[in-house]
């Protein structure tokens, strides 16, 4: 049989632990733990639990990236509770002024704005976070619940949403200044409780949700300063779904029907595919931040306090076993 | 005929609980009450459990375990107003697979 330097041309390297920059498809053996060990590639990314919240929620609303995200409000309550994530733990950080769920957010985990909401009637309140206190500003124009931001705390949009009376959507869309909400041209079908992702108020996506009462939408529309359109759907019709990214590499994480946690989605600008599935089964209702190349979902179904890290494409060192 | 897929109750204790490396070569999935479904028969699965302290569970056991955290869940949201209601779904049965 030939042996691996007669095939590679090179022996495999003796190393105590791990080479300190493995390339793509690398083979050693680790000394330390008498094993072989290879440097791989999952192109199609892969979960990994982060860690976990230190309060189980469900549609509170999240933003920021993979190692610096922020979630405020959710369920139980409606409540004012906030979360900062640094890449390994969250931490319990101000409560925002209003007690809320659902509401539209943008921005970072340092600075960031939240708009609208539930908490519990549908409410107009708008707050800016600062990295260390949130401040009420000018409210809204139209009070609603389960609507979706992009942008920045100090240039976002908020789209989307529901009045009181259930399974009446909206198609609203307000611009912020800094100052003051503007109203904009509408979405071309009014939903609620989809998923939101735009780094700026110019350039937005908004996908999925609630539609014509109580029906999951596939819905995929584009904003690009002035006007919405209608873009390619997603794979997956569904409600509750967690967004985030920017209207040319976007994720749109989980939400029922299906009750499993295969909706998951990356969007390229041009069209969504089928990613790996979460480990955590956090499904409909979580929060989501970060981008379809280093993503971060948490929370959701059954108020769960898991969080899970995106990675794609996923790059790891695989020790090599017999089976 | 062989069963395959093996159930185990652990506690996500949150970083490095899953990792990539695992997840890209094993097929997990997360159910309430703690319960993890993994494939059977699979020695980077068992090398998992072993790692977690997992409780290995039948599937009847882990049904069990996932029944009443499904039924406590279903009974919260039956006890909403209709205006909390329309702000998330009724959590669904689960069938685990044998």
């Amino acid at each position: 049989m030939a042996t691996y330097k007669e095939i590679n041309g090179t022996a495999v390297q003796n190393i105590a632990g791990d080479p300190p920059a493995p390339i793509e498809g690398q083979v050693w053996y680790d000394s330390s733990s008498g094993s072989f060990k290879a440097y791989l590639e999952s192109a199609a990314g892969a979960w990994a639990t982060g860690g976990n919240l230190n309060r189980g929620k469900k549609e509170g609303r999240g933003t920021g990236t993979q190692t610096a995200a922020l979630l405020a409000g959710g369920e139980p309550g409606p409540e004012v509770h906030t979360e900062s994530y640094n890449g390994t733990s969250w931490t319990s950080v101000n409560d925002m002024n209003q007690a809320r769920l659902t509401g539209g957010m943008a921005g970072t985990n340092t600075l960031a704005i939240i708009a609208g909401g539930r908490g519990p009637s549908p409410t107009a309140n708008a707050e800016t976070w600062n990295g260390s206190n949130w401040t009420e500003v000018n409210n809204l124009n139209l009070a609603r619940n389960a609507l979706e931001g992009a942008g920045t705390q100090t240039a976002a949009l908020v789209f989307g949403g529901t009045q009181p009376a259930p399974n009446t959507q909206e198609t609203e869309t307000e611009l912020w200044n800094g100052s003051n909400w503007t109203e904009v041209n509408d979405l071309n079908t009014a939903r609620a409780h989809g998923g939101g992702a735009g780094a700026t108020n110019t350039a937005a996506l908004f996908f999925g949700g609630i539609v014509n009462g109580p029906n999951p939408s596939s819905n995929n529309e584009l904003w690009n300063g002035t006007n919405w359109s209608t873009s390619t759907p997603l794979n997956v019709a569904r409600t509750f779904v967690a967004g985030t990214g920017t209207s040319t590499a976007a994720l749109a994480l989980g939400g029922p029907p299906s009750g499993s946690t295969d909706n998951m989605e990356s969007w390229n600008g041009s069209s969504w595919t089928t990613i790996s599935s979460t480990n955590a089964g956090n499904n409909g209702g979580g929060q989501a931040a970060g981008s379809n190349t280093a993503g971060l979902f948490f929370g959701g179904q059954s108020r769960t306090t898991a969080t899970e890290e995106f990675t794609s494409p996923a790059i790891f060192v695989q020790t090599i076993t017999t089976s | 005929m062989a069963k395959t897929k093996q159930y185990c109750v652990a506690e996500n204790w949150g970083k490095g609980f899953i990792e990539h490396s695992e997840s890209s070569k094993i097929k997990f999935a997360g159910y309430p009450g703690n319960v993890w479904q993994v494939p059977a028969n699979d020695k980077g699965a068992n090398l998992w459990i072993h790692k977690v302290l997992g409780t290995v569970k039948t599937r009847d056991e882990a049904q069990a375990i996932v029944d009443a955290e499904v039924t406590a869940a279903q009974t919260a949201w039956d006890a909403l107003s209709d205006e909390e209601k329309a702000d998330s779904s009724r959590p669904a049965d689960i069938t685990l697979e044998e």
